[in-house]
């Protein structure tokens, strides 16, 4: 049984809607590749926390702000995790049921920036995945 | 907590135990925790150009020198994250004592504990000896904030043990000054002395400036607790040039209350104040929870002794505030869960051997016993199979000796009514081919007057005076060698030179015949039992004859012929008492008997035909 972070890298002084993939990385910095491909294995029982760290600025706050699994309600026991509100934000969820295949979730999350507590740019959407075990 | 008591007033025995963490940590990762390090580290990891190969050991280095909490809890949760995707189990250990020393930055001792208990899982796992040692000192020194001595005197003896085996002395000497801290917490001086004695000597040994600095301010907290107080100056102001030299402020604030406390000692209020202020800026300067509380307690007591209730109150609710966030009881009860999980854990790992040994041990048993009722069912099946086997050949000794009786008695029986070639002949070959003879004498008995007794007589009597005279008349010819042919009522027929043939048959049949009559005659005089007694014709004939048996049931030895009925015709002309012999039979035995001619008598059937009666033996 294994506990996950999974973290979340952002270029928070380049980001924008428009260059979301260029400037965020899941897992690991800079990593080559879509965000829409980073899979985590999971089982039921596991805890993963999905948390968010500025590349560009040491002050910079990535908020992780929701975790949306679209195929309903039964992965997380709750189609939409919350984060816990804490500075940075972090969402906590505990897998129920073991994934299908490869199944798709949202990582919604928000970048402010540390020397003057403003919002960059709105809310950014990501789309991992989880699998089971291999 | 124990409590000092000095000029008049009792305050508790400052928490020294909080630079502990610090300095155990500076030691075991091999080089201080360096903020300038863990930031050049960290630019290079999140600007992504570091080779693959890089990555845990950068990730690594930016948790153990990262300062700052928060951070320093995301790199080590990266680099769990990392390590275990690569199945490094190392670095994974590493990680989760980042991890632990993380969140006891951050004041949460609970998830502190809990994350060095994974690392001492995992250490003891891949026997990883000296992350294990680590792991418990690091546990230790927590229990030690908590103030629960008991458990912080238990990890710390065993981190001790465990660096002496792997005979790292640095780490050795660090366990026993965390060790020696948490004694002087505890009031034991004489203990933490002698713990900080054994820690200096390695230290100097080893040329450890900042170990050497740490001995030397605990020391002087000793001395000062024993009330010597400028032998507790010397080496706490030491101690605080050393730490300031190295940046390492958590225990300067914690010399820093001491020196209040000695200056109190010494009534001198106004330093005792300042050192106690000095020890609060530099405890928030830097963050430092723990000390925060104690600096404002300490500020509190010596408000309250000058009189300032006002100012005594605000540092009071100060030190209660940051005291309860360290201390708390749910926390408490979190961290003794955590520690019993964690010793169930190591009980359950050694209760699952035993039970795994036990297991084997009954297997063995089970088998042992397994093999013992096997051999007994097998040695009973075997038991019973020699008995069967046993009373089976003695079933089959007795039914052969039966088989045998009967045969025997069945071979007696055919004897007794064929004789003994004829016998053998039926019983091999199924049949009896008939024989022909070409000279056998023939002789018929019969008793004179017999049918009348018989009419008068029980037939069991009348079967037994026959039974009396025939039995005899068996034994006389057996002894002459006669075949005796069958009895016919009161007629006892025989015959010689059959189924042997022989020269003289007609002698022996005549001598058998006088010993008949001997027989009869003797037993009419020597009657006892008043039986009836009769006289007794004989009749005999040579001349040839068919023999053979007939019929498939009751066997019957028989012979047939001309001299046959000649031999009754002889019997039926015979006399009482006399023996009457035809020609034939006379040529044969003339020469052996005296006969009498009885001449020519007519015979039914026959004609006229020569007869004589023997008289007796010749001399």
């Amino acid at each position: 049984m294994e506990n996950h972070n999974i973290i979340l890298y952002v270029d928070t002084e380049n980001i924008t809607k428009k260059t979301l993939e260029e400037h965020s990385w899941l897992g690991e910095p800079r990593r080559k590749g879509l965000n829409k491909d980073f899979t985590t294995s999971v089982d039921p029982g596991e805890t993963i926390t999905w948390l968010g760290l500025s590349v560009s600025s040491p002050n910079d706050i990535v908020n992780i702000t929701s975790i949306k699994h679209e195929k309903g309600s039964d992965l997380f026991g709750r189609d939409r995790l919350n984060g816990d509100g804490g500075y940075p934000e972090q969402v906590i969820g505990t897998v129920k049921r073991k994934p299908r295949k490869e199944e798709s979730y949202t990582l919604s999350f928000t970048v402010y920036n540390g020397n003057n507590g403003g919002k960059r740019k709105g809310t950014f959407k990501i789309d991992p995945k989880l699998q089971p075990h291999r | 907590m124990a409590e000092c008591s000095c000029l008049g007033i009792k305050y508790p025995i400052k928490k020294v135990c909080f630079l502990i963490g610090f300095f155990y940590f500076i030691f075991f990762t091999g080089f201080g925790q360096d903020q300038a390090v863990a930031d050049s580290l960290e630019a290079i990891y999140l600007s992504g150009k570091y080779g693959y190969s890089d990555k845990l050991e950068l990730l690594q280095e930016i948790a153990v020198n990262q300062g700052d909490a928060d951070k320093k809890l995301i790199y080590s949760l990266q680099l769990i994250e990392a390590a275990r995707a690569l199945d490094s189990a190392n670095y994974i250990i590493t990680g989760f004592l980042e991890k632990g020393t993380a969140f006891r930055l951050k004041g949460d001792l609970s998830k502190a504990l809990k994350a060095y208990f994974e690392s001492a899982n995992i250490a003891t796992g891949e026997e990883a000896k000296s992350d294990l040692g680590l792991a418990k000192l690091a546990i230790a020194d927590v229990y030690s904030i908590m103030g629960n001595h008991d458990n912080a005197v238990k990890y710390y003896q065993n981190a001790i043990k465990i660096f002496r085996e792997v005979k790292d002395s640095i780490k050795v000497a660090t366990a026993l000054t965390n060790a020696g801290d948490d004694y002087f917490n505890n009031g034991k001086l004489d203990s933490a002395l002698i713990y900080f004695g054994e820690s200096d000597k390695i230290f100097r040994k080893a040329n450890y400036p900042i170990g050497t600095a740490y001995n030397n301010g605990n020391i002087g907290m000793v001395y000062a607790e024993q009330g010597k107080d400028d032998q507790a100056e010397v080496n706490i102001n030491e101690a605080i040039t050393i730490l300031e030299e190295l940046q390492d402020y958590y225990p300067i604030s914690v010399y820093l209350t001491y020196m209040s406390d000695i200056y109190l000692r010494k009534n001198d209020w106004s330093r005792a104040i300042s050192y106690a202020q000095r020890s609060l800026d530099l405890a928030q300067r830097y963050g430092l929870k723990e000390q925060i509380s104690e600096s404002n307690l300490k500020l509190s007591e010596l408000y309250d002794y000058v009189g300032n209730y006002k100012k005594s109150n605000s540092y009071y609710k100060n030190h209660i505030a940051y005291r309860d966030s360290v201390t708390n009881l749910k926390e408490m009860e979190q961290m003794a869960d955590i520690r019993t999980n964690f010793e169930v854990a190591q009980k359950q790992s050694e209760v699952d051997l035993l039970e795994k040994e036990s297991e084997i041990q009954q297997l063995k048993d089970r088998r042992q016993k397994t093999i013992i009722y096997v051999s007994i069912i097998v040695l009973i099946l075997v038991f019973f199979l020699a008995m069967g086997l046993y009373r089976r050949n003695i079933f089959i000794k007795k039914t052969k000796n039966i088989i045998e009786e009967e045969k025997n008695r069945s071979d007696k029986l055919l004897l007794n009514i064929l004789p003994e070639e004829t016998a053998l002949e039926l019983k091999q070959r199924g049949k009896v081919q008939a024989k022909k003879f070409e000279s056998v004498s023939i002789m018929f008995t019969d008793f004179k007057g017999f049918t009348h007794y018989a009419d008068n007589l029980a037939p069991e009597k009348l079967v037994e005076t026959v039974d009396y005279y025939f039995s005899k008349f068996d034994e006389i010819i057996e002894k002459y060698g006669l075949e005796k042919i069958k009895t016919i009522g009161d007629a006892y027929m025989c015959a010689g030179g059959l189924p042997f043939p022989s020269q003289d048959h007609a002698i022996k049949t005549v001598s058998a015949a006088l010993e008949m009559i001997e027989f009869v005659n003797r037993a009419k005089t020597l009657n006892p039992e008043n039986r009836p007694r009769f006289d007794i014709r004989i009749g005999i004939n040579t001349g040839p004859v068919v023999a053979g048996v007939v019929g498939t049931k009751k066997f019957a030895y028989d012979i047939w012929g001309d001299a046959v009925n000649m031999a009754s015709r002889m019997e039926s002309n015979s006399q009482s008492g006399k023996i009457n012999v035809t020609e034939n039979t006379f040529a044969l035995i003339k020469d052996s008997f005296d006969c009498e001619s009885r001449g020519e008598i007519a015979v039914k059937n026959k004609g006229m035909t020569k007869m004589y009666f023997v008289s007796k033996i010749e001399d």
